[in-house]
């Protein structure tokens, strides 16, 4: 599937009303502003201080903060990887949209698949990992993706691998940056929309815990 | 001289500054001594442009937020103040330790008008001006803090 199917189904329908999206990255941001939300933060530069941007909004709320990005602009932070993974935030999610390339600038490859276990690496330094690529694959499991993500407790990497190719039907964002600003305050501030963030029973508590 | 636990006491109880982060630096050895985990909460951060960005997010959510970093590694912190706080008009309290000069950071400074002190023993009437100044231009505000001021 490619990128902008994916952002379609975890925008509409993965999603709830009440959760914060942060988005990294100009294209990717003009894709996903077609299916525009409160909720939805558009990071089109400064990229690399988006991940622990995410961190700080999701340790002061109670909202689940998903922070949606292509590989590239992963690498990028990776310096502020082990931050959040050893941050303990549950309602941190961090969706990593894997095409291997730099869509932007002509298909360059990226080091992704070099790595020799990502998903090692990122388990390690303390991150629980998903990994929903052959959910996208048939869209008729993108409903059971909805399912997980309901019962799912961060602070979680979510690997999506996607085909290369982009949207070219895409508009540009029409809010200023502060307008946007603005917009996440009063929404995270907004305690009527409640949070979607996974509460387990004494018993599902205590397998989590271990106990 | 100002002592540490006052520094606090005012910054979190009276200018209500809840959330800090940064990498440790030995000229802030007495504020990390006299931390309060009832009236604060401090995040070790891997670099100072992390501690920035985990700070701005807290800042975002409506949370009055500071940074301490070494006079050094402000440099890492330069282009992502220009790029993100700057842009988004979201204000963070800067406490640099400055043991040195940084020209170039200086020059930051006055290029893109950011209010500054350097921090006495009238501390309490420096951050209170300084905090009503940034409630109202929502820039980042800077701080310096010179050798042998803490104890």
């Amino acid at each position: 599937m490619k990128r902008f199917s994916v952002v379609r189904i975890l925008l509409n329908n993965c999603l709830k009303d009440n959760d914060v999206a942060l988005v990294v990255g100009e294209d990717l941001c003009k894709e996903v502003f077609k299916y525009d939300r409160p909720g939805n933060m558009y990071i089109t530069d400064a990229c690399d201080i988006a991940p622990s941007l995410a961190l700080g909004i999701a340790m002061t709320t109670n909202k689940r903060v998903f922070i949606i990005c292509e590989d590239h602009i992963f690498l990028r932070s990776f310096s502020s990887t082990p931050n959040l993974a050893v941050s303990q935030c549950k309602n941190f999610f961090y969706v990593i949209l894997s095409s291997g390339r730099y869509q932007h600038s002509g298909d360059q490859p990226t080091i992704l698949e070099s790595i020799t276990s990502l998903k090692g690496v990122l388990f390690n330094l303390g991150f629980l990992i998903h990994d929903y690529t052959n959910y996208f694959k048939d869209t008729n499991r993108t409903k059971e993706v909805e399912k997980i993500l309901d019962k799912a407790l961060g602070p979680m990497v979510t690997l999506i691998d996607v085909e290369p190719g982009v949207n070219k039907n895409i508009s540009d964002i029409t809010f200023t940056k502060e307008q946007l600003r603005d917009r996440l305050f009063d929404f995270i501030n907004n305690e009527e929309l409640g949070t979607s963030i996974f509460k387990a029973t004494t018993v599902q508590a205590q397998v989590f815990d271990g106990g | 001289m100002v002592k540490a636990e006052d520094f606090w006491n005012y910054l979190c109880n009276e200018l209500e500054y809840r959330v800090f982060s940064g990498v440790p630096c030995l000229g802030f050895r007495p504020l990390y001594d006299n931390m309060n985990s009832e009236i604060m909460h401090y995040i070790p951060a891997v670099k100072e442009n992390t501690s920035l960005g985990i700070m701005s997010g807290a800042a975002m959510s409506g949370w009055k937020t500071g940074i301490f970093l070494h006079i050094d590694c402000a440099y890492h912190i330069m282009y992502w103040l220009e790029e993100f706080n700057l842009n988004y008009n979201i204000p963070v309290m800067i406490f640099i330790y400055k043991d040195k000069d940084n020209k170039l950071f200086d020059k930051f400074i006055s290029l893109n008008k950011l209010d500054k002190i350097e921090l006495t023993d009238e501390f309490e009437k420096q951050l209170k001006t300084l905090n009503s100044k940034m409630e109202k231009t929502l820039k980042p505000s800077i701080i310096f803090i010179g050798e042998d001021i803490l104890v």
